[in-house]
């Protein structure tokens, strides 16, 4: 099966591996290791329209359907993105949010405003930093949006959105001593 | 028909309706925001969202079809959860002034928050007023209460079929606006105020304003063409405030048009007459009830017998038709009666709701005088009831009638042409049978109290003929009542009580 690599990694590209091979050989052998030499981060799998799997969850899993399900994520074709440490997720978030609400068909009344408040949220989260507060707001906005949203791009950027703030918490709540709702 | 279970409960349904209609047919309430009966369903509010037995995912009840067997959820704790979460969404965006809103007290936003927001808003954003902007002639919109859940653009579409107004989607607040280079002129646009689930859609015509809870509703018919919509007048402290549709779905459904609506303050106008007024040279001068009755027995007596023309008219009711018949039998002088209305009005026509027939007793007011007033005899002494159209004052006028009764509750508007004029209930302020059409009879109770000294058809025939006969009937008081009693039953009388 080929597997198309991309993000913070030295060489990106599409390699061909058994299904079901660990991911560390993708990363580590075909793409050569995270850029720089930097810790791994996160993995996107199918860019920001399912969960995020956090670099624990990636460094174990295995390339096939079954394992990604497993952790509520998908491999869908095999595009996975590679976040390194350096990498901001309330930037991640911001822009993914940003580039949905560009798109979205803005018919749904509840959805529409879920997304407005998303991106109104991580837009005030990249300029002031993060709170405890905000990303409360934002996993409340990310539930409603999937339990609303008509379209398969909306609900998978609300499991997103909703996998991303609970995985990264210390990151979005701005505290590490603070406590998951 | 199929069958389906909704809360426990075995409701069938007609192949076809959507759970929320299957819902309502066996009582269950789901409550809906975007949605209206009357129209197509949209789906955008998300607060009708309810659980089917096999779904993994929440359903939209206003837009799924209800199958066979299907086994429907409406208050688990994933559906209140979702409802709480979609009204929170849309109360982000929405101004509360409720305070200073023209809907407070009738406001479905608000019903349903009550009814399903379990917490405050996730965050609201504190919105300034967004002012005022006007749609068209009728209808001014606040952007800063509007929701966006699309039910006016539907109407509009839908119902008065025009697309005047659309949604747009594309700004930062969301909300209804003109088409381009288009104003939302329809002949029904208030309607869309009426349907609006927010006080976003205000009616600009005139209408006193007044809080919800001060106001009563009345049922009413309007008295604007032959259609007789069913409307609700709703009143404040006695006095008329405004008209709306209510539902009758054999003769308007849902609505009304937007001039039946301003025919209120025509028919409560300031200048209305208030009292009996009799004409001095070219001037309406004031006068007592006593005054003017003898004023036209004088007249009577001095007109030669059979020189009294009596005009009815297919605007008054059939009581009121009825007691002026009775008084032409009863004066010895009367020689013919006639009949005047509105005229035909092909423009007025839209085949939706209003018909050119503009007259809201035309069928009652015919079977009781056939003929028009093209026979007027010349010469003659004129008694009129209502406000007969211009072209049938035109007639009157070129009849030159000895001298002529005007008994009316209509504003004058600077006529001079009647010697006296004496003031009656309107439409609402008295009971009435109303026939628009052969087999189409309304009648309506009195719902507002008299305005000044006016007083009913009854009395006023029944004075006349008292004051012009020397050798009074006592009966005749029982005689009227039973003859308008015997007119008012020859239709049905209390059949059709709308």
């Amino acid at each position: 099966m080929d597997f198309e690599i991309a993000g913070s990694v030295n060489r990106p590209g599409t390699y061909e591996l058994e299904r079901g091979a660990p991911f560390a050989s993708l990363l580590l052998e075909k793409a050569q290791g995270v850029r720089d030499g930097r810790a791994l981060k996160a993995v996107l799998p199918l860019g920001t329209a399912c969960p995020a799997l956090d670099a624990a969850e990636a460094l174990s899993i295995k390339l096939d359907e079954d394992s990604f399900a497993g952790l509520g994520s998908c491999l869908s074709d095999g595009r996975l993105v590679v976040v390194s440490e350096d990498d901001s997720m309330i930037e991640l978030l911001s822009r993914s949010v940003n580039e949905f609400a560009r798109s979205c068909c803005r018919r749904i009344a509840s959805c529409r405003e879920a997304v407005g408040l998303m991106r109104s949220i991580s837009d005030r989260m990249s300029r002031r930093g993060s709170s405890a507060k905000d990303a409360g707001c934002m996993l409340d906005a990310a539930f409603a949006m999937e339990a609303f949203a008509c379209c398969p791009r909306g609900k998978g950027l609300a499991r997103f959105v909703a996998a991303t703030v609970t995985k990264f918490w210390p990151e979005f709540a701005g505290n590490a001593s603070e406590v998951k709702p | 028909m199929i069958g389906l279970e909704i809360d426990g409960r075995s409701v069938d349904a007609p192949e076809g309706s959507t759970i929320l209609e299957a819902a309502r047919r066996a009582g269950v309430e789901i409550p809906t925001l975007c949605h209206h009966p009357s129209l197509s369903p949209e789906a955008a509010c998300g607060i009708c969202l309810v659980e089917v037995a096999g779904r993994s995912e929440l359903v939209r009840a206003c837009s799924e079809r209800a199958s066979d067997g299907m086994r429907v959820c409406t208050e688990t704790d994933a559906v209140m959860r979702a409802r709480s979460d979609a009204i929170g969404m849309i109360m982000m965006r929405h101004g509360n002034d409720c305070a200073g809103c023209d809907s407070a007290g009738l406001c479905e936003l608000s019903e349903v928050y009550f009814r399903c927001a379990q917490r405050r808003p996730i965050e609201s954003e504190s919105l300034g007023s967004g002012g005022t902007i006007s749609l068209g002639p009728r209808v001014l919109l606040r952007p800063d209460r509007c929701i966006a859940c699309g039910r006016c653009v539907r109407f509009a579409k839908e119902v008065a079929r025009c697309d005047q107004i659309e949604l747009d989607l594309e700004c930062d607040s969301p909300r209804v606006t003109k088409a381009p280079f288009r104003d939302f002129d329809s002949a029904y646009s208030v309607c869309a105020c009426d349907i609006c689930p927010t006080g976003a859609l205000v009616p600009d015509v005139g209408e006193p304003r007044s809080v919800g809870w001060r106001l009563e509703s009345h049922e009413a018919i309007c008295t604007g063409c032959s259609r007789a919509c069913a409307v609700w007048l709703d009143s404040a402290d006695g006095r008329a405030v405004r008209l709306r549709p209510r539902r009758d779905d054999g003769v308007n459904g849902r609505w009304m048009c937007d001039f039946g609506r301003q025919g209120l303050r025509r028919i409560f106008a300031e200048d209305r007459p208030r009292s009996p007024m009799i004409r001095d040279g070219l001037e309406m001068k004031g006068a007592g009830w006593d005054e003017a009755i003898s004023a036209v027995a004088d007249r009577l007596r001095s007109v030669a017998s059979g020189k009294v023309v009596v005009v009815l008219s297919a605007q008054s009711s059939v009581e009121e038709n009825a007691a002026f018949l009775w008084l032409a039998k009863a004066l010895p002088g009367c020689g013919q009666v006639l009949l005047s209305g509105r005229e035909d009005d092909l423009s007025f026509a839209d085949g939706l709701l209003r018909r050119s027939d503009r007259n809201v007793n035309s069928a009652g007011a015919a079977s009781m005088a056939g003929t028009g007033l093209d026979g007027i005899e010349a010469g003659c002494g004129v008694i009129v009831l209502g406000s007969p159209g211009d072209r049938d004052v035109l007639r009157i006028v070129e009849s030159s009638p000895a001298w002529a009764v005007l008994v009316t509750s209509d504003p004058l508007g600077g006529q001079r042409w009647a010697d006296v004029v004496l003031p009656k209930l309107n439409a609402y302020e008295q009971r009435g049978t109303y026939v628009p059409r052969e087999d189409e009879v309304r009648v309506v109770e009195g719902c507002l109290p008299q305005t000044g000294e006016t007083r009913s058809a009854r009395d006023i025939a029944l004075a006349i003929s008292k004051a012009s006969d020397g050798d009074f009937d006592r009966d005749a008081r029982a005689s009227i009542d039973e003859y308008i009693q015997k007119r008012s039953d020859a239709f049905g009388g209390d059949d059709r009580r709308v």
